[in-house]
């Protein structure tokens, strides 16, 4: 019995982060294509991309995350040349074409510290973006 | 009356007072068990509408009740299907077309749902403009950059 309730709780915690990564998927998706939108091979590009990620997780129409809860915190954009090597903070902004936006969320977990001394496990999510030439495409 | 016909008796009701509880708790389970499997339809049904909205040339400004293309973001919301030949099905139940909120702007598209209500058995959960979904525009995209491109 006490084995049954404790799988049916687990189910919800692990159903409540699948939710949250399908909303972070989406998020990652959308920043990573405003991104590289503007990517342009200069510094101020970059520092637009990094700004167009953001901005998708702030205002009145921001995505969040935890059921369209929380607003989305933890964000990382990192840039790319050739998809092996990723730069946070890249010197030289010229051959950069790929952006990456992962956001990680940490979740509470309700039932899961049951089993082990865990209070919140992290979700994450990662997009990756290219800036082609008019316009600009997610290709992971 | 033998000792062991008595406590059959109240076994009986034992069982009748602890299955009431399990109803209770299977029912609890299930509905938050729906309301995430429904909210992540939603997600992935809200992001391919907004989707799909950025992807179509700039024209119009929104808001045109009749504007077709809204329309068809609002069908592809709600039933999957940008032109649906079957409108009696919506992914999740009670949703309807009307309760699909789309903005337009000239460099992003904003989809999310007004005033459309979760129904989990017992449980209501009102969703007035969650999920939403925001993407850029990327209309401009060379033939070979295709829709839906990624996942």
């Amino acid at each position: 019995m006490t084995l049954l309730l404790g799988l049916a709780a687990l189910g919800i915690d692990i159903g409540r982060m699948y939710v949250i990564r399908a909303e972070l998927q989406s998020f990652t998706d959308a920043a990573a294509l405003s991104a590289a939108l503007e990517l342009n091979g200069t510094d101020a590009g970059i520092a637009r991309a990094r700004g167009g990620a953001g901005r998708l997780a702030t205002g009145p129409h921001a995505m969040r995350w935890d059921m369209g809860t929380q607003p989305i915190a933890n964000i990382a954009t990192s840039f790319s040349s050739d998809r092996a090597n990723w730069q946070e903070q890249p010197k030289q902004a010229r051959d950069l074409r790929f952006v990456r936006v992962i956001a990680a969320e940490p979740v509470p977990v309700i039932f899961m510290r049951i089993f082990q001394p865990l209070t919140s496990a992290t979700v994450a999510a990662a997009s990756v973006a290219a800036k082609t030439e008019m316009s600009a495409r997610l290709i992971q | 009356m033998s000792r062991r016909r008595a406590q059959a008796g109240s076994a009986l009701i034992e069982f009748a007072g602890s299955l009431i509880l399990l109803a209770v708790m299977f029912a609890g389970i299930f509905e938050i068990g729906y309301s995430f499997y429904a909210y992540g339809v939603l997600v992935t049904a809200v992001r391919a509408g907004a989707r799909y909205a950025a992807l179509q040339p700039r024209g119009q400004p929104s808001g045109a009740g009749a504007d077709p293309m809204a329309q068809a973001v609002r069908n592809l919301v709600v039933y999957g299907d940008p032109a649906p030949t079957d409108r009696t099905k919506p992914l999740i139940a009670g949703l309807t077309t009307e309760q699909v909120e789309l903005i337009n702007l000239p460099d992003a598209s904003t989809v999310s749902l007004r005033g459309f209500q979760l129904d989990a058995l017992f449980l209501k959960v009102k969703l007035d403009g969650r999920p939403t979904v925001t993407f850029p525009v990327t209309a401009g995209a060379a033939p070979g950059a295709a829709p839906g491109a990624g996942q």
